[in-house]
């Protein structure tokens, strides 16, 4: 019986087991031997060098690593900043509220983030709706032209990356058991020394989770450096797309993402291991 | 085949869970029609022999016979017996009416859906849950779900019903009213039952047999007057009941149902127990005394220190001092007369007290 | 329950009305008659019109949802396996593989794209449908492993042997008892997996090659080129057709919720 048992449940097993060997383990390992692939006219060539791990140190490409470093952070710190409290102060709502305001945030998080972010087009083009209310509120003198800024580049990325921290927030946050908050108000602590001492650390989780969930994205969302940004924000995830794409330099763009996984393993290693601790 | 009296067979059975050897070679059997429960603490191994009875989990060694059929290596849905599980193991996603005709619905020979709905109706006039069949489980109280699981069990008409401390989570009062249900269901389905508990009232209350289990193996099998009157040890005798136990030395045997002992230097007779043992002359031997037994008297024989006085439920509990012996003696109705720390005088009638064994394999609980 | 202020609610409200006024933009700008944003002339239904004459448009979305029902299927049927045997297989490494098939979770979706590009270039697979199924049922099998493996543990096994004991065979009894109980978590990991492949632009422009085009993809290139009135209808259509399948799932699973407590 258990041997029968055993059977069925690896052949069960046996159909993840070969397309994650084949489909995820290949690549990811090909990725790793042709980042180290001396590329030529007509592709590249199995001769080892370090070449393009030397060439992301270009200045020009360099820079646009750490430009896109930045703007990652920037993207993740602002939607920790709005996205957290909204989280927070909506799961601590009574569950006929909460609940509205989760499912609000659950249809932007399955909608297609390409079409979320036509409207702020419209909202942000040169003359477009932005500019005519400010405009006719005699805010603003004259068009602020937003789209293919930063600032546009910003807006997108929060818009799209908000629902992941809002979700993940709540869901830790649902769970909360607030007569531990009114047990520390009882013993004399002030509001935001409650929020500090017992709030943050119960919800810390979700906050994790939530900048991890942002993170990892915003350096690859490159289509919305793209259509927001114009030509002049370039992220690292523009940079992989264009040496493979239009550069056809393939172990270049192995080596740019290899970078990109060990950043991003970096990161998302240092919140684990400080989440076990807690 | 061997004796068609009995319907489940026992032989030999050992289960071993990595290095703990949780059944050690039972063997047993059951006759038909007769409610056998087995009583043990947790961890006694009760439970993993129940679910060896109905497959769920596989003998190490020896062989279940059913209606003298071997189905030692039979799977679960291929023996004519079911199960009333500890959480009642209802199906969350049905119904009660398709819960209690699911072993209908999946036989081989598919009754008429006017049979399942008759069938289905009458197991739930036996359990007294007519008009719930739209229910889904989750609507159900505890004692609802657990009249359901047994409606569920019964209505494929089982040659055994194994029930898994089935009233373990209902309240007392509710627990008490289902143990009389239950055994009036038995008595009027006329199926085996096999019943497992840790509690000894219940087993004493609703019982034709009771095994009493521990470490794997049963220390001893019969009837709740036999358990509770002649325990053969120590370990039963205070798992049943609360007996006290009596350091004793063996001085003779009287005839064949009584003998000699000496208890605090005074001579007691006893009965020796049916276990078969023979004693010489100072042999050390403990003797189990129920504390209603003990007969408060001015001019009795013993006499000890009142330590502690409990009243409850109606029963007045004097804990005493023997000597170094603690005793405890049981008097019904409110007595305000006695004291902590006076000093009684009470008797042991003859053969009120039986000769038990010690549990050698435990310091703890068998030491005197 | 502490006591509830209607000031609390200002926050959650204002952000909710800024995650939708983009959206509702959209769809306002859809049906004006005008080909420019900037002006409002009347109500029209002509974009949406045009874009059922738009046959590249209607062939794309064709391609997305044989795309995103193919590989959530795919990816349901192999990650249930997965999951429901993981505990008693005996394959070799299989932590680790488990680990590994959860890995297109943490990766981020442009090194996913390179690597299936590069890969599949490799192999020799010709670009198009097959390769965007392979890719996306690749993502999507750690989003039904997850659901399914998270009721797995909350599974109330007894129920199972219950039926068994009550004369199921194994296949009768997964069937009828341990599939239902788990079809929740895989239809809802299905509805995410549909979703994640329909919603996905980034590793879909890797691997499609030039003769299929998906919905995202085909927005992707248009809004490239310029803004039409079409796409804000299409975006529209697009969005219309997403709410209503998060309701529709949503109320299925509240009602399995409200039976199973």
């Amino acid at each position: 019986m258990t041997r029968k048992n055993r059977r069925t449940a690896t052949l069960a097993v046996l159909p993840m087991y070969l397309f994650s060997l084949v489909f995820i383990a290949g690549p990811l390992v090909y990725m790793l031997v042709l980042s180290f692939m001396t590329r030529d006219t007509f592709g590249f060539t199995d001769t080892f060098t370090l070449e393009n791990y030397r060439k992301i140190f270009d200045e020009v490409y360099f820079k646009t690593f750490l430009e896109s470093l930045k703007l990652a952070a920037v993207s993740t710190a602002a939607v920790i900043l709005i996205g957290y409290p909204f989280g927070l102060s909506a799961a601590l709502l009574p569950p006929k509220y909460a609940k509205f305001f989760r499912t609000a945030q659950m249809i932007p998080y399955f909608v297609n983030s390409l079409l979320r972010l036509v409207g702020w087009i419209i909202l942000f083009r040169a003359n477009g709706l932005l500019d005519k209310v400010l405009m006719a509120l005699g805010i603003t003198d004259e068009p602020l032209k937003l789209l293919y800024t930063y600032p546009a580049v910003v807006v997108g990325m929060i818009y799209v990356l908000l629902p992941f921290m809002f979700l993940s927030v709540y869901q830790v946050a649902e769970k909360l058991d607030l007569t531990l908050v009114e047990a520390a108000r009882d013993l004399g602590a002030g509001k935001v020394r409650a929020f500090l001492s017992v709030t943050l650390p119960l919800t810390m989780p979700g906050l994790k989770t939530g900048i991890i969930l942002t993170f990892i994205p915003s350096m690859g969302l490159f289509f919305i450096a793209s259509i927001l940004g114009g030509n002049k924000v370039v992220l690292i995830g523009s940079l992989i797309e264009e040496q493979l794409m239009r550069a056809h330099n393939q172990p270049f763009a192995a080596a740019l993402s290899v970078v990109l996984m060990l950043l991003t393993g970096v990161v998302c290693g240092l919140l684990m291991k400080k989440r076990r601790d807690v | 085949m061997d004796d068609v009296s009995h319907i489940l067979e026992i032989r030999g059975v050992s289960k071993a869970f990595g290095e703990t050897r949780v059944i050690r070679d039972l063997s047993f059997s059951v006759a038909r029609g007769e409610f056998l429960t087995v009583l043990g603490s947790s961890g006694c191994g009760k439970t993993t022999l129940l679910r060896i009875i109905c497959g769920l989990e596989e003998a190490d060694a020896g062989s279940v016979f059913l209606d003298g059929r071997d189905v030692t290596a039979a799977e679960p849905n291929l023996r004519e017996v079911n199960t009333v599980f500890q959480n009642y193991a209802l199906f969350p996603h049905m119904t009660v009416f398709d819960n209690v005709a699911y072993p209908l619905r999946i036989a081989k020979k598919r009754p008429p859906k006017e049979e399942v709905q008759r069938r289905v109706a009458d197991a739930l006039a036996l359990v007294r849950m007519t008009g719930y069949e739209r229910r889904f489980p989750s609507a159900l109280s505890g004692g609802q779900r657990q009249r359901i699981a047994i409606a569920r069990a019964v209505i494929g008409q089982p040659r055994v019903l194994l029930l898994d401390e089935p009233l373990g989570a209902l309240d007392l009062n509710l627990r008490r009213q289902m143990q009389t249900e239950l055994k009036n269901l038995q008595k009027s389905l006329g199926i085996t039952f096999i019943y497992i508990t840790h509690d000894q009232e219940e087993a004493l209350n609703m019982s034709d047999r009771i095994a009493v289990m521990r470490n794997g193996t049963f220390l001893q099998i019969g009837t709740p007057s036999e358990i509770y009157d002649s325990p053969r040890s120590v370990y039963v005798a205070r798992f049943v009941g609360e007996a006290n136990i009596l350091p004793c030395t063996f001085t003779k045997m009287l005839d064949d149902t009584s003998a000699q002992v000496d208890f605090g230097g005074m001579p007691l007779t006893v009965r020796p127990g049916n276990h078969g043992r023979t004693y010489r002359n100072g042999d050390f031997v403990p003797a189990a005394l129920r504390g209603e037994q003990i007969k408060l008297s001015d001019t009795g024989t013993f006499s000890g220190t009142v330590t502690d006085v409990s009243f409850a439920g109606g029963v007045l509990r004097l804990t005493l001092s023997c000597g170094k012996t603690p005793l405890t003696a049981i008097r019904y109705g409110l007595d305000t007369s006695v004291h902590p720390g006076d000093t009684v005088r009470f008797d042991i009638p003859a053969l009120a007290a039986v000769l038990c064994e010690s549990d050698a394999d435990d310091a703890g609980e068998g030491r005197l | 329950m502490k006591k509830f202020r209607k000031r609390s609610l200002i926050y959650p409200v204002v952000m909710t009305v800024l995650t939708y006024l983009p959206i509702l933009i959209v769809a306002v700008y859809s049906f004006n008659e005008s080909k420019l944003s900037s002006r409002w002339d009347g109500f029209s239904l002509k974009w949406y019109a045009e874009l059922f004459r738009d046959d590249s448009i209607l062939e794309a979305l064709g391609n997305s949802v044989f795309l995103g029902v193919t590989s959530s299927v795919l990816a349901a049927v192999i990650a249930t396996a997965a999951a429901l045997g993981m505990a008693k297989s005996n394959l070799p490494l299989k932590q680790w593989v488990e680990k590994l098939a959860l890995l297109p979770l943490i990766i981020p979706e442009i090194v996913l794209g390179m690597v299936f590009l590069a890969f599949f270039s490799l192999l020799g697979l010709p670009f198009g449908m097959l390769t965007l199924i392979i890719a996306h049922t690749a993502f999507c099998i750690p989003y039904i492993y997850t659901e399914v493996a998270a009721a797995l543990e909350s599974l109330d096994y007894s129920a199972i042997e219950a039926a068994r004991d009550l004369g199921a065979g194994r296949l009768t009894a997964f069937f009828t008892v341990t599939l239902p109980m788990l079809s929740p978590a895989i239809i809802s990991g299905m509805f995410l997996s549909f979703a994640m492949s329909f919603d996905d632009v980034i590793i879909s422009i890797f691997v499609t090659g030039v003769s299929v085009n998906t919905l995202p993809i085909k927005v992707y290139t248009q809004i490239k080129t310029g803004l039409s009135p079409k796409i804000n209808a299409l975006c529209t259509i697009m969005l219309a057709v997403s709410v209503l399948c998060l309701t529709v799932a949503g109320m299925i699973k509240k009602r399995r919720e409200n039976r199973e407590e």
